[in-house]
């Protein structure tokens, strides 16, 4: 896989050779995708699911729990690129901070915060987000539409 | 097969069969290369076709230089738009590629 090595090795390089590139990549999610998915992806119990609704809000299954989340339209990006959900019960949030989450999660009273760089699933994204500008959000009810900017540039000493 | 597995097996799935859970992506972009990186990327990709056309049954493998030989017509057919300016050192190539909607 040669061409991917060579990106690959450009990305961990600091993307030495590349000036001020810019790309934006929208990726819709799609409710029947995501079902399909989530069952697929390390780290997720079996049995969750998650509905997608308008205005960033994610009905959330578990068993006989359910919860309601309101996605935050940007994600923080420094020092780690954190996506953050609110919680709409204040006893759901009360619960939930009595979990014990895996490293990268934590609840900050009605806030649930991920951080991607700490998400198993994501870790062959590691050399991408220093170069995130923007991870936004926005929805309709089944689908979920993730836009990302990305500003490329050597690093400062090659500037 | 583990979770990994699983999640790679259902993205050699998708890819072969034209990325149908990505339809509507899109991804645009301007990237001012320097020619050295460009001058590597043709080599590889002519490196990964040369394997595809040389390795005798398609099936045979799923992974590695051969399958991406044989995606690169797979992944020109997603390009929409493609320009390239030259400048001295530097190629700059502008692209929107995106899955069919």
């Amino acid at each position: 896989m040669r061409v991917a090595e060579v990106v690959r090795a450009e990305l961990q390089g600091e993307c030495r050779r590349v000036r001020d590139g810019r790309v934006l990549a929208v990726f819709p999610i799609r409710q029947d995708v995501l079902d399909e998915l989530l069952p697929l992806t390390p780290g997720v119990p079996d049995g969750l699911s998650l509905r997608i609704e308008a205005d960033r809000s994610l009905e959330v299954r578990y068993g006989p729990l359910h919860a309601r989340l309101r996605l935050h339209p940007t994600a923080v990006l420094s020092p780690a690129p954190v996506v953050s959900f609110e919680v709409a019960s204040q006893l759901v949030a009360w619960g939930l901070r009595r979990v014990r989450w895996p490293a990268g999660i934590r609840i900050d009273g009605r806030h649930l915060h991920v951080d991607l760089a700490a998400m198993p699933a994501l870790a062959a994204l590691a050399p991408v987000w220093p170069h995130v500008e923007q991870l936004a959000f926005d929805s309709e009810s089944g689908r979920l539409d993730v836009q990302v900017a990305l500003v490329i540039q050597p690093p400062v000493e090659d500037a | 097969m583990t979770d990994k597995g699983r999640l790679l097996a259902w993205a050699r799935d998708q890819w072969t069969r034209g990325l149908p859970a990505f339809e509507g992506a899109r991804i645009s972009g301007t990237l001012p290369l320097e020619v050295s990186l460009v001058n590597e990327l043709l080599d590889a990709a002519l490196a990964d076709m040369a394997e595809a056309r040389d390795t005798p049954s398609p099936d045979a493998t799923t992974e590695g230089q051969a399958q991406v030989g044989r995606d690169l017509p797979r992944l020109a057919r997603m390009v929409r738009r493609l320009r390239v300016q030259a400048d001295a050192g530097v190629i700059t190539v502008e692209f929107e590629v995106g899955s069919a909607e």
